[in-house]
């Protein structure tokens, strides 16, 4: 029998070393032999947000400065969301050979993937000491409160990448299910254009479970604030996911590896 | 104390292929009142494991062999907390070194270096604890300079050295074995004999399970037999 999630995360916590290792070592992997290493990632959102921002400013008609600092945050955190929510469908499918040799708690590999994309983040992280030469920088109240967002996105980021992992080593027809929606999701987030461009339609973004955690994490950023409510919608969301995740993972714990 | 017991312990390995697909499953679902599909729903199961018992102290040397197909892996995975049981219990308490599949943890893309510390930090080795035995691994696998190349410049023999290295460098109360380590060529056959009886005798409790009856004669004080997941 598989313990109690208390005490997996606890003993997760205790193996940070595992996890933590794995997912350095994912990382380095994939730059092995590069000049640049782990720093393409940098500049492969650099050149992305670059180009982007000369288009579409033009194409919207707004100034390139004031553009691509919303562009680029927006976009370091749809890459960071789409990806980690893409590579929870592989969590304990590309993790399977030491599931079946070691009892690791499952929470490890779901780790893995998280602090994998976090790594990740950090180094597109550089990219906003641009931002901070056009905009100047951030008040240190508006660095805690992009601090928090951090914080509050691995707070969901847990019970999401974990349910999505459970779920599409089952079945299997989860994960292209997830990249579409993502798909879509990118188009319907205010990334590319501004939220008030909505005009009397802005209410349908609360229907968008991804703009929340795109506020949080880019208005401290732009020097502008959050409201309540944004706070509010991602606590509902973070609860509601630990709920159905704590549902499903009580269901299933003992069956992963069966599954795999 | 280090123990393990088993009372009753059966694993049923569910045949998702039968029924993976979520189409599949909410068509089941939708239908099951229609069709009863009594035998597809027996089916659906395969025993993997059936009402073992089995419990061991310190010192006890347990071989098991049986045909492909018996539950020998089955049986280890079980011990080692990787499949839950569907019925009966297990209590084992002991710091479990699995040895199932020698290779898990290496990767042929990172050098002989990260290798080291990728394999042991699965084995639950602190980065600390594989500092001090670093020099020693490096040492015994005889790989020299060559620890620095990625692991795919290696020969497989070379491989299979830096593994037997790092796993046999720790030493651990319960081991678990799926057929027995050969590595190497003649000379370092001879090494790795020495060291490999002495990782096994640090060890309180061993399970192996081979094919050989001969391997098994030679390390094991108790031998079972496995057929169709029974224990006998």
């Amino acid at each position: 029998m598989r313990k109690k999630l208390s005490r997996e995360f606890k003993e997760s916590y205790l193996l940070s070393f595992v996890w933590i290792k794995l997912s350095t070592l994912d990382i380095l992997k994939r730059y092995r032999r590069s000049i640049l290493g782990p720093f393409w990632i940098t500049i492969t959102t650099l050149v992305t947000t670059t180009t982007l921002s000369f288009i579409y400013s033009k194409v919207l008609n707004v100034e390139i400065y004031e553009y691509f600092p919303y562009l680029t945050i927006g976009l370091i955190y749809w890459n960071f969301a789409s990806t980690l929510l893409n590579e929870s469908c592989e969590t304990f499918i590309e993790s399977e050979r030491i599931i079946k040799q070691e009892n690791f708690s499952f929470v490890v590999y779901v780790l893995r993937v998280i602090s994998r994309n976090y790594i990740i983040l950090f180094h597109n992280l550089l990219i906003f000491l641009i931002i901070f030469f056009i905009l100047g920088i951030p008040s240190i109240k508006n660095l805690l409160l992009f601090t928090l967002s951090l914080v509050i996105i691995f707070c969901v980021a847990i019970p999401i990448s974990f349910l999505i992992s459970i779920l599409s080593a089952r079945y299997r027809d989860i994960p292209p299910i997830v990249s579409s929606l993502l798909q879509l999701s990118f188009f319907a987030t205010p990334i590319l254009f501004k939220k008030n461009l909505l005009n009397e339609y802005e209410f349908i973004l609360q229907f968008n479970p991804f703009f929340y955690f795109l506020e949080i994490f880019r208005n401290p950023i732009l020097g502008e604030p959050v409201v309540a409510e944004i706070y509010i919608g991602c606590i509902i969301i973070a609860l509601c996911s630990w709920l159905f995740f704590l549902l499903i993972y009580n269901k299933s714990k003992d069956k992963i590896s069966f599954w795999i | 104390m280090t123990h393990i017991k088993l009372q009753n312990v059966s694993i049923d390995y569910p045949l998702i292929e039968l029924s993976r697909s979520i189409k599949k499953s909410i068509f089941k679902n939708a239908t099951s009142n229609l069709f009863k599909k009594k035998n597809l729903e027996n089916m659906l199961f395969y025993r993997g494991l059936n009402k073992v018992n089995l419990e061991l102290k310190p010192g006890d040397r347990i071989g098991i062999k049986g045909p492909n197909g018996s539950g020998k892996t089955t049986l280890l995975r079980t011990i080692a907390g990787i499949y839950s049981p569907s019925e009966g219990t297990i209590d084992v308490q002991g710091n479990i070194s699995s040895l199932l599949d020698i290779n898990l943890g290496m990767d042929l893309e990172l050098s002989g270096i990260d290798n080291i510390y990728l394999k042991s930090i699965l084995l639950k080795k602190k980065p600390e604890e594989i500092l001090t035995k670093i020099d020693e691994i490096i040492d015994f696998s005889g790989l020299k300079e060559y620890i620095n190349l990625p692991l795919k410049r290696y020969s497989s023999g070379m491989i299979m050295r830096l593994a037997f290295s790092i796993v046999t460098s720790f030493e651990c109360s319960i081991l678990l074995m799926d057929e027995w380590l050969s590595v190497g060529d003649k000379e370092f056959n001879e090494k790795a004999k020495e060291k490999l009886s002495n990782f096994i005798k640090s060890s309180e409790i061993l399970i192996l399970a081979s094919h050989s009856e001969k391997t098994l004669a030679d390390n094991c004080n108790k031998i079972y037999s496995m057929k169709d997941g029974n224990l006998i």
